[in-house]
C-alpha cells in the first residue's frame, strides 16, 4: 500500500503542475461563470453547463490518461523495475492521473459557481452536476488506462479510447433513439431505464435533468425516470452502476498489468 | 548472480530470444553486445521481468525473477529516459527510495556527477545528458548486488563518461555483478570482464573480449565484432 501512495503522490504532483490540468480547470470555471452570467439564471445555465461537463469531462479524462500512459513509458519501466507489485504501480498511476482530473472538473465547477454565487438558487442540482463531473472523470480515466494498457501502440490505444468516448457520448444515444423510434408502439420505458444504466454519460445526464425543471418536458418517459431514479432503490442501483463502471475497467487494468509485456 | 535457463521469447510469429542459457557470476562485469534488433533489450527486460519469457526460467541470486522481491537485489539504468516532466530529480530520488523502503543519501553521487545545480529543476527542463546523469545516480544509489545498465554512456559528455566508467570499476571492485549493453566498444574494452554476443536471439559468443579479437584476428574489439558478424552471416548462408 505504501508503494501505491508514493507513486500516487509523485504522479499527482506531476499532473498538478501540468499546464493542461490547470487550463482545463480554468476553462470549466470560466465557462460555468460565463454561462450563468449571460443566461442570467442559474437553473437555465445548468443545462448548458451539464452539456459541457458530461461531454468534456469524459473526453479530457480519456485523452489525458491515454497520453500520460504512452508518454511516460520510460517512467513506467523504471517503476516496474523496482521491487513492487505491478498492480501497485498501475493503481498509483491511475489515482495520480484520475484524481487531479476529477478535481479539476469539480473545482472548476465550484469556482465558476462561486464567482456567480449571488445567483445560486438551489444547491442540489450543482451538487449532482459536480458529482457527475467527478465520477465521469474517474470512470473515463479508468476506461482509457485499461484500453491503453491493452493496446499494442499509442495510435491504436488513443484511437480506441477516443472511439469508446465517441460511442458512449454520441453513437449510443443515436442507437437508443433508433430503438425508441422502431419500438415506439411498445411499452419500452423499463428498457430505457436499463439502457440508461448501461451508459455512465446518459446516467449522469438523466440525474442532472431530473433535478431541473426541464424534466417535465420529458413527458411520460420523464415521469417513469423520475419514479425510478427518484426513489431509494433507483438511487442505489444508479450509484452501483457508476461504481461498477469504475470498478470494471480498474479490475481490467489490474488483470492486464499482471500479464502484459512491456 | 544472474542465470537464464533455456529462455525463449516469442512476439507473435517473431522469435526474439531462442533457447538462451546465460550465466553472469557474482562480481563480474559482462557486456551484452549485438546489432540492433538482436534481442539485447528484450533479454534485459526478461531479467527485470518487464517481459515474461515464453519458456525457460530466470534466476536472480537463486530466486525466480518472476517474484517482485528479487528486484530488491537489482538496480536498473534505462537508456536516456523521459520520466515525469514536472518533477525534480530530488523528488525522483525520494520516490525510488520510498519504493525500495530505503533511506538513501544521494549527496556523494550528486556531487560526483555535478548535479547539485540541477537538483530542483523539473526533469523536463534538463538536457538529455543531464537526465542521463540523474539516471546514473539512480542506478548506483542503492547498494544492490546486481546493476543492469542499458546504453549507460549514450548522451554523456566525455568527462561524465570517464567518471561513469570509474564508478563502474569501483563497483566492480566492491564485488558487484554488472550487466550492461553498449555500442561504444572502447567502453566495453575498458570495463567488461566478458562479452556476451547476441545474434538473431541467440548467444553466439561469451568470453573475454580479448578472445574474440584473437578468434577473428582483428586489432581491436570493434573490428573483431564486425568481422564476427560477417563470418557468422556467411556461415548461415552456406549452411
Amino acid at each position: 500500500m505504501r508503494s501505491i501512495l508514493s507513486i500516487f503522490k509523485f504522479v499527482l504532483i506531476d499532473n498538478l503542475r501540468s499546464f493542461w490540468v490547470i487550463t482545463y480547470l480554468l476553462f470549466i470555471a470560466i465557462s460555468t461563470y460565463v454561462l450563468i452570467y449571460f443566461t442570467g439564471s442559474f437553473s437555465r445555465a445548468m443545462v448548458s453547463i451539464m452539456n459541457i461537463v458530461i461531454l468534456l469531462a469524459p473526453l479530457v479524462s480519456t485523452m489525458m490518461t491515454s497520453m500520460y500512459y504512452f508518454n511516460k513509458t520510460d517512467f513506467l519501466y523504471l517503476l516496474l523495475s523496482q521491487p513492487i507489485k505491478r498492480t501497485h504501480a498501475f493503481l498509483g498511476m491511475y489515482l495520480g492521473v484520475a484524481i487531479p482530473l476529477s478535481m479539476a472538473a469539480g473545482l472548476g465547477l465550484i469556482l465558476g459557481m462561486a464567482l456567480s454565487m449571488k445567483q445560486v438558487e438551489s444547491l442540489e442540482t450543482p451538487m449532482v452536476l459536480i458529482l457527475s463531473g467527478v465520477l465521469l472523470s474517474l470512470i473515463f480515466s479508468a476506461l482509457s488506462l485499461f484500453i491503453s494498457l491493452a493496446s499494442r501502440d499509442k495510435l491504436r490505444g488513443v484511437g480506441f479510447a477516443l472511439f469508446i468516448w465517441l460511442f458512449l457520448a454520441v453513437i449510443y444515444d443515436g442507437l437508443l433513439l433508433m430503438y425508441f423510434i422502431v419500438f415506439g408502439e411498445y411499452p419500452i420505458e423499463q428498457h430505457a431505464i436499463i439502457l440508461t444504466l448501461l451508459n455512465p454519460i446518459d446516467l449522469s445526464r438523466v440525474f442532472v435533468m431530473l433535478n431541473l425543471d426541464v424534466s417535465a418536458l420529458l413527458g411520460y418517459s420523464g415521469a417513469v425516470f423520475q419514479k425510478f431514479f427518484g426513489n431509494a432503490t433507483g438511487i442505489v442501483v444508479s450509484v452501483l452502476s457508476l461504481l461498477i463502471w469504475t470498478a470494471a475497467p480498474l479490475s481490467g487494468i489490474l488483470f492486464k498489468a499482471q500479464r502484459k509485456d512491456y | 548472480m544472474i542465470e537464464l535457463k533455456k529462455v525463449s521469447k516469442r512476439f507473435g510469429r517473431v522469435e526474439v530470444l531462442r533457447n538462451i542459457d546465460f550465466y553472469v557470476p557474482q562480481g563480474r562485469v559482462i557486456s551484452l553486445l549485438g546489432p540492433n534488433g538482436s534481442g539485447k533489450s528484450t533479454l534485459i527486460k526478461c531479467i527485470l521481468n518487464l517481459v515474461r519469457p515464453s519458456s525457460g526460467e530466470i534466476f536472480i541470486n537463486g530466486a525466480s525473477s518472476t517474484h517482485f522481491a528479487t528486484r530488491r537485489d537489482v538496480s536498473y539504468m534505462p537508456q536516456i529516459a523521459r520520466f515525469a516532466e514536472n518533477i525534480t530529480a530530488r523528488q525522483l530520488f525520494k520516490l525510488i527510495g520510498e519504493l525500495r523502503s530505503l533511506n538513501c543519501d544521494p549527496a556523494e553521487l550528486i556531487s560526483y556527477f555535478d548535479l547539485l545545480s540541477h537538483l530542483d529543476k523539473p526533469l523536463g527542463e534538463l538536457s538529455g545528458g543531464t537526465r542521463q546523469k540523474v539516471n546514473a545516480v539512480l542506478a548506483f544509489l542503492f547498494d544492490t548486488p546486481i546493476i543492469i545498465l542499458d546504453e549507460p554512456t549514450a548522451g554523456l559528455d566525455p568527462v561524465s563518461r570517464v567518471n561513469f566508467k570509474q564508478l563502474v570499476l569501483r563497483e566492480k571492485a566492491n564485488g558487484k555483478t554488472i550487466l550492461f549493453t553498449s555500442h561504444i566498444m572502447s567502453d566495453v574494452e575498458e570495463v567488461a570482464d566478458e562479452v556476451g554476443f547476441l545474434l538473431d536471439g541467440k548467444i553466439v559468443f561469451k568470453d573475454e573480449p580479448r578472445k574474440l579479437q584473437d578468434m577473428t584476428q582483428q586489432p581491436n574489439l570493434e573490428k573483431a565484432i564486425a568481422s564476427f558478424i560477417q563470418s557468422h552471416k556467411l556461415h548461415e548462408i552456406h549452411s
